[in-house]
């Protein structure tokens, strides 16, 4: 190995060294951010009641909060036609089991862990 | 060149657009800035055109290389770097986009977080190093303003070897720029908008994602891209040929993908064409744009003053602020004006920001934009057109059906299904003004002659401040004046708002306020209390009001807001889709009741709006479509009704046991014996004339030629009782002569196969006239109208020991049938083939007509109230069988 040979070695070693520090940097700073808990207002007579990052549905007097994103692309589901969740970038349609009836999105929208407030007021939900 | 000097202006606008722009509010200070600082408008303005223009031209000078050399051959390193390049390029025009803040910008956001994550091993990594964390717009800022502008600065310098731009190249392109900017605004979107679109180089891409079920595909696409700009800047000549081909293949689809994007999708991405209803506002809507207004209508003193909505500011409130008038959940400074209203909200000027914009918000033709926004009533809105008032449905099919274009009343069907044929043009003519769908043209409030418009048909009111502020605006020919108090929009729906289209027809709002139409013109009206003029031209008789209204009760009070803007569900007549009945709130059994828990939504914010505190309350719901009814309540076993507007309170009362207690009545609807009357017209005649000056209530327009309706009788009297159903399960209910007429349909048609139409329909009623008592027994079983023979006499005579029931009818026998022109079916006679305007309402047949009269021989020496004939309705067969030898039954030999 000549020197210039080393020399090249050594600022790939330095780059793969920050990508290393990024991915670090980046993990930590997501746990850290995404362990975080929400409070969302229950509306028991609301049949379907968006948030920007939750769905809750209200069928037969047993809420369900679905992550409002997309399964197909992550946009934010904001309206319900005919009894129907619409996404409104690409048009994929889901249920309100949140299970897709029109694509382009074919995976059922995530339901998410909740907890109900003694009150019925509030759902308490842990990301 | 070009380019150079174009970033130069890239980054000048950019620091400048820097002072203004605040990163933790995005989408608020931008609409701060359009409407506070036109110049810091015009600096955002320079900064997208320029960023526009510099990627175009990058293109194109990617284009006039790889077009004019076979071989490019760039070291690696620099190639690389270029191919790189052309992707930070494509970040940088994202990451400005991303930073607007709006309702684009945030589900692009969404959508770029969705494709990193999907990257293997280093998806994570790659979306939280691009968009953060949480939702603030902090490092995408940081990589718009350094990360990718130092990248393209570093490459263009190595690629270009310049860094100063020529003085003709920077002055040419700052005077482009000068108009672009001035003329041009860079879009923002209004966040109510549905119609969700990328930046238009990101539209084609978009188009492709919606094709792909796993769009992680497309990163691998991107990357192909990458690799052949690499391979052409680097490769021999085949390679580099066949990549140059394959790019511009891929370029050539992708424009084609970008125009489809942009022209032919609408809201929810779904496919639109132009000249569709929705096409200018989900389509064109994203093209409008406005040149900068330097000298704004009002001064940055007044407009700081605007109060931010939906995390925007809005011009509109700088001009009209403090109008009073407004209800709490539509004030301005909750609403805005343009969630209802339209326009520009980011204009500085009168003409730019009224344009496109909705003067009589709430017609349903642009409902979607105003009251049935996502934000507002969207459940309504989707509702609305199943409601008859709104489709029609049931009067269209009715008159296809006596028209004899259909063979059945109850197909389902729309206004705008409205033919030329005879029976449509008939409509018309003469009926299909009332529906909601007819927009409401002119402001001011509604009267006796108001027609349609909406959800404001219903919900609009004006108190003396606004009908002042309104007559004032009216003499305001300049329009210089601002509307200093507004209309209201509310839940306070008043008799008034109903009278308008249900004063004719079935007249329930006359007949509930105890007037009945008569055919006497207005000069011959009596000079007395007793009489009415509406609308200038009907002349009205007081008979008897409806006890619910003498009690104060309005149409509301009654009837809720699902059976009158629909439940969603299609019926084809106004009695399917009508819920409430007169046992859900007289009752004799256990009420039926929903508790404040368990109301749907829309009750339960009517409720809270109407009585306040409604926790731990108990509802009485309807029997039929189990909704509940918001304004009554169950305490302490009894149950109580409010009224809506008056806040009256009445204790609600059981039927009497005279109703419900006994056997012979159970078949009885209630208000088959307790409508006091309803109003009755026979002998109508309708003949199309080409002379007369007509009018298509469709269009409103008016036309030559037009269905004449040359009118026979007004009665108001009991009304003819008849039989919905088949003989296992029917129920007993009045019927009125709807449609006793002729048409001569050949006057329309001129064709010789149409000759005149007699028809003798009788139609169900809903009269509105309630009284407390109840007709008496012999206003049923010895009356020869309720009997469905008409007037006349009708007497039991009784000779040699045999009592014999006969009938003289008043009204001359029809050569059409050999009935009396008022009958529904002919004295002890059976009556088939089409006898009503329902496919399920029938005349008494010869055996009901025989059970009755024989009951009504009865009446005829014993008085109603006798302890044997409350005894007869319970065992009248067994009081027959041991009847004294006076008692003579009819014979009907």
């Amino acid at each position: 190995m000549n020197r210039r040979n080393f020399f090249e070695l050594g600022v790939f070693g330095v780059l793969l060294s920050f990508v290393f520090f990024w991915r670090k940097l980046t993990f930590l700073n997501t746990t850290l951010l995404y362990s975080r808990s929400q409070k969302l207002l229950y509306n028991k007579n609301k049949i379907v009641a968006f948030f920007d990052d939750f769905i809750i549905v209200n069928k037969d007097g047993e809420p369900k909060v679905f992550n409002a994103h997309c399964t197909h692309l992550g946009c934010s589901i904001n309206k319900m036609e005919n009894g129907v969740l619409v996404c409104p970038c690409h048009g994929s349609h889901f249920n309100l089991e949140g299970e897709p009836i029109k694509g382009p999105a074919y995976k059922s929208l995530e339901q998410v862990d909740t907890e109900l407030s003694a009150d019925e007021k509030y759902i308490q939900i842990t990301t | 060149m070009l380019a150079i000097a174009l970033f130069s202006y890239i980054l000048i606008s950019g620091i400048l657009l820097a002072i203004p722009f605040e990163v933790a509010s995005p989408y608020s200070s931008i609409s701060s800035l359009l409407i506070l600082n036109p110049w810091a408008s015009f600096i955002r303005n320079m900064h997208f055109w320029s960023s526009q223009l510099f990627f175009i031209l990058s293109l194109i000078h990617i284009y006039d290389h790889f077009h004019n050399k076979k071989e490019i051959g760039l070291k690696k390193g620099m190639a690389f770097r270029l191919s790189i390049g052309v992707f930070i390029i494509f970040l940088a025009m994202l990451s400005g986009f991303l930073l607007k803040g709006d309702a684009d910008a945030m589900q692009a956001r969404q959508i770029i977080k969705s494709l990193s994550l999907g990257i293997p091993f280093i998806g994570e990594t790659l979306s939280t190093s691009f968009l953060g964390n949480g939702n603030d717009y902090q490092l995408i800022y940081v990589h718009h303003i350094a990360t990718f502008t130092i990248f393209i600065a570093i490459i263009m310098l190595e690629h270009g070897k310049r860094i100063w731009p020529r003085s003709t190249d920077f002055v040419l392109t700052f005077f482009v720029l000068l108009f672009l900017s001035y003329f041009f605004s860079a879009p923002l979107h209004d966040n109510l908008n549905q119609s969700v679109k990328g930046p238009w180089y990101f539209v084609g891409f978009q188009e492709i994602l919606h094709w792909l079920s796993h769009p992680i595909w497309t990163v691998l696409l991107v990357l192909i891209l990458i690799v052949l700009i690499y391979i052409v800047n680097t490769g021999k000549e085949k390679l580099a040929y066949v990549s140059k081909r394959s790019l511009l293949i891929f370029t050539g689809f992708y424009l084609l993908l970008t125009l489809f994007g942009l022209f032919f999708r609408g809201e929810n991405w779904e496919l639109i064409l132009p000249g569709q209803t929705n096409y200018e506002q989900s389509v064109l809507h994203s093209f409008k744009t406005e040149r900068v207004n330097f000298r704004p209508e009002f001064s940055v003193e007044d407009s700081k003053e605007a109060p931010l909505v939906f995390g925007r500011k809005e011009s509109c409130l700088v001009c009209h602020n403090n109008v009073q008038g407004f209800s709490n959940a539509h004030k301005p400074e909750t609403i805005g004006c343009f969630s209802c209203h339209g326009g520009n909200p980011f204009a500085t000027d009168k003409v730019e920001s009224h344009k496109s914009m909705i003067r009589i918000p709430g017609n349903l033709k642009d409902s979607k934009q105003s009251c049935g926004t996502t934000q507002c009533h969207p459940d309504i809105s989707q509702r609305l057109p199943s409601s008859l008032m709104t489709n029609l449905s049931g009067m269209i099919s009715v008159d296809r059906f006596v028209f004899m274009e259909q063979d059945n009343p109850d197909l389902l069907t729309n206004i705008d299904q409205l033919s030329h044929s005879a029976a449509d043009e008939h409509l018309k003519n003469l009926c299909v003004l009332c529906h909601l769908g007819n927009p409401k043209e002119e402001t001011g409030p509604v009267n006796e002659s108001s027609r349609g418009g909406g959800c404001i048909a219903c919900h609009v009111n004006y108190d003396s401040k606004a009908e002042q502020a309104w007559e004032k605006h009216q003499q305001d020919v300049n329009d210089t004046l601002y509307l200093n108090h507004h209309a209201s929009l509310s839940i306070q729906v008043t008799d008034v708002h109903c009278f308008g289209c249900h004063s004719r027809s079935g007249r329930i709002s006359t007949n509930y306020e105890g007037w009945h139409e008569t055919v006497l013109e207005p000069e011959e009206m009596p000079d007395s209390s007793q009489y009415r003029l509406v609308e200038g031209s009907r002349v009205f008789r007081f008979i008897e009001e409806d006890i619910h209204h003498k009690s104060g009760m309005e149409c509301i009070d009654c009837h809720h807001s699902y059976e009158l803007m629909g439940d969603g569900k299609r019926y084809a007549h106004e009695e399917d889709q009508e819920d409430v009945q007169c046992i859900d709130c007289h009752f004799d059994a256990e009420p039926k009741l929903v508790a404040t828990n368990d109301l749907d939504n829309e009750s339960a914010l009517i409720a809270s709006l109407r009585l306040g505190d409604i926790s731990e309350t108990e509802f009485l719901k309807t029997n039929k479509y189990e909704h509940a009814l918001v304004n009554t309540f169950y305490a302490n076993d009894s149950a109580f009704l409010i009224t809506k507007n008056g806040k009256k309170r009445f204790h609600l009362k059981s039927p009497n046991p005279v109703c419900t207690g006994n056997k012979a009545h159970k078949d009885l609807s209630c208000s088959s014996c307790h409508s006091a009357w309803a109003p009755s017209c026979i002998g109508c005649h309708n003949s199309y004339d080409e002379n007369e000056a007509g009018y298509d209530m469709q269009k409103n327009k008016e036309k030559q030629g037009s269905w004449v309706e040359y009118v026979g009788e007004f009665n108001a009297k009991l009304p003819a009782l008849g039989r919905r159903g088949n003989k296992e399960s029917y129920e007993i209910i009045p019927v009125v002569p709807g449609m006793v007429l002729t048409i001569d349909k050949a006057s329309y048609t001129k064709s010789k196969h149409d000759s005149l139409i007699f028809l003798r329909l009788f139609a169900p009623s809903a009269p509105h006239t309630s009284s407390a008592k109840g007709r008496d027994c012999k206003s049923c079983h010895n009356n020869p109208v309720a009997l469905g023979y008409g007037e006349g006499n009708l007497s039991f005579d009784i000779e040699n020991g045999k009592g014999k029931w006969n009938f003289d009818a008043i009204y001359a026998l029809e050569e059409y049938d050999n009935l009396p022109l008022d009958a529904w079916t002919g004295f002890l006679q059976n009556r088939s083939g089409i006898v009503s305007t329902r496919t399920d309402v029938f005349p008494f047949d010869i055996g009901e007509q025989k059970r009755i009269l024989t009951v009504g021989a009865c009446l005829t020496c014993h008085k109603e109230n006798s302890e044997l004939m409350m005894r007869s309705l319970n065992n009248f067969s067994e009081l027959v069988k041991n009847r004294s030898q006076k008692c003579i039954l009819p014979s009907w030999d």
